[in-house]
């Protein structure tokens, strides 16, 4: 074997585990946003039903 | 154009004026310039022949820094005493407000440089002389291309909160270009060089210079608009 | 496998662009020829130049977007702009990181001041400067359009860097191993067919990154959107 495997084997490797890893923190920022959303959603309802109920 | 050109002449009075009653911004620059050749001197410790090799680099490492320092005051003061947003009222071309703050930098750090390169001639035992023509050129050309991007990122570093870092920050990246062709130039020129060893050089800088001058005085009317 | 996928939320396009990555991780690391002189590192060349394809592409695309934008004061291409400059950085960084890599075993050094390389570096480096305003300057009004300022600036800059790098280090022979083997006319037809395979799939891969993020960040303006609805209904309540 090529004894300068080892340069192109971790070349190889560090771009796909960047990737992975930038794509998990893509997927990972989502979430967070999603889950914040479906609160602000819940918390925006529920005061606008408040409204309505003292109007 | 030419009520333009009196808008930005105004400008460009009014900073002198301001200027000359304190003189802090020519002092700075001239001596924060001169330090940097001392440091570099130790920073190499080397003999005569080595030094000289990379006074190029030295000159224009110090009057970049030296540039970004006139290029920060030319907007920091106006910002933190208010005198800039008066300075946007004003009935005038906001693009000659550029080319005034533009043209006060290129007099104050043209000043510096006329004080301090003697100085370096004389630190690293350097003939100047017959390359004085050359090197008003380079000069020229080089110092209005660096200082038109600095004035621009200037005006936008001066709104950050980290205004002193973000100016190099953004600025040298880009006019990186510019800096790798002054100390060529430069170097080829204390080397004994003619104009047709450094012919791609020139038309870089000549054209980065109109180039970026132009983009400056369209961008800055974005930059300062509320 | 399925579970990864739903975990990363990858879409069929997704899909299509990881499938296209092992097809060109196919091509490059066994249907194309050895390299005579450098051997199988040069393999590291597929992914390395579609990766530089990419870090420029994406920084043009900046600069056009903020041109649009500062035109058309959209929001929008404000985020194509903030998209494109951070999927250009990691692709950016993929560079900087698989350049030294090869030149290890090539050049008998990691780093050398060879064209190629200073330029990938100052793009870096511009890219950095993008991003630091954006994190930094977040609280300030005028920020997008500073950053449309310096993503023009920086993509009218390209061109100058490009020539100020290649005339600083003259043709220096270190730049020759990379110029005829990165684009030059010494390599073989399969090698480019595998480069040509590997450039198309990074640019989709730059595609599917980009719309990734976009979604994000419209995500997060409708997060602030919404924060503001309830902070303005309920002052206090929200942050607490």
């Amino acid at each position: 074997m090529d004894q300068n495997f080892w340069y192109l084997f971790s070349a190889y490797t560090l771009i796909w585990v960047g990737l992975f890893l930038y794509l998990f923190t893509i997927a990972g920022r989502e979430k967070k946003l999603a889950e914040e959303i479906a609160e602000l959603k819940a918390a925006v309802e529920e005061l606008e039903s408040k409204e309505e109920g003292r109007a | 154009m030419r009520s333009m050109l009196a808008q930005s002449w105004q400008i460009y009075r009014k900073d002198m004026l301001v200027e000359f009653r304190t003189r802090e911004r020519v002092v700075t620059m001239f001596v924060f310039s001169l330090i940097v050749v001392i440091i570099f001197n130790f920073a190499f410790n080397a003999g005569a022949d080595v030094l000289q090799r990379v006074a190029p680099g030295m000159i224009w490492v110090a009057f970049a820094f030296a540039g970004m320092l006139s290029a920060s005051r030319s907007f920091s003061p106006e910002k933190d005493r208010g005198t800039f947003d008066g300075l946007l009222l004003a009935p005038i071309d906001r693009g000659s407000i550029f080319l005034g703050k533009l043209l006060g930098n290129v007099t104050l750090i043209g000043l510096v440089q006329l004080a301090v390169l003697p100085l370096f001639v004389l630190f690293f035992n350097m003939t100047i002389l017959p390359y004085l023509s050359k090197l008003l050129v380079i000069f020229f050309l080089g110092t209005v291309g660096f200082t038109s991007v600095a004035t621009l990122f200037a005006a936008v570093a001066v709104n950050t909160r980290m205004r002193d870092v973000m100016l190099p920050v953004l600025l040298l990246p880009v006019a990186s270009p510019v800096l790798i062709a002054l100390v060529e130039t430069t170097r080829t020129t204390f080397e004994g060089g003619d104009w047709q060893d450094m012919t791609n050089w020139i038309r870089l800088l000549s054209v980065f210079t109109v180039v970026f001058l132009v983009a400056s005085v369209m961008l800055f009317e974005y930059i300062v608009e509320e | 496998m399925a579970g990864l996928a739903t975990r990363l939320r990858i879409t069929p396009f997704g899909l299509i662009c990881l499938v296209g990555l092992v097809a060109s991780l196919y091509l490059s690391l066994i249907w194309a020829p050895r390299e005579r002189v450098m051997g199988d590192v040069q393999r590291i060349m597929y992914f390395h130049v579609a990766s530089a394809w990419i870090a420029e592409f994406a920084f043009v695309l900046v600069g056009v977007s903020s041109v649009i934008y500062l035109w058309l004061r959209e929001r929008r291409w404000d985020i194509v702009a903030y998209s494109a400059a951070e999927v250009g950085f990691v692709f950016c960084c993929f560079v900087m990181i698989t350049g030294p890599i090869w030149g290890k075993p090539v050049w008998g050094t990691w780093w050398t001041w060879d064209p190629r390389l200073t330029f990938s570096m100052i793009l870096w480096l511009i890219y950095v400067a993008y991003l630091m305003l954006r994190v930094y300057g977040d609280d300030m009004p005028q920020v997008k359009t500073f950053l449309a300022v310096l993503g023009i600036l920086g993509t009218i800059d390209i061109p100058f860097i490009h020539f100020a790098t290649m005339w600083w280090r003259g043709l220096h022979p270190d730049s020759l191993v990379m110029t005829e083997e990165g684009l030059g006319a010494g390599m073989e037809v399969d090698m480019r067919i595998a480069l040509a395979v590997s450039a198309v799939v990074f640019t989709l891969l730059f595609f599917y990154l980009m719309q990734r993020r976009m979604a994000l960040e419209r995500l997060r303006d409708e997060a602030e959107d919404l924060r503001e609805r309830v902070e303005h209904r309920h002052p206090g309540t929200v942050g607490a």
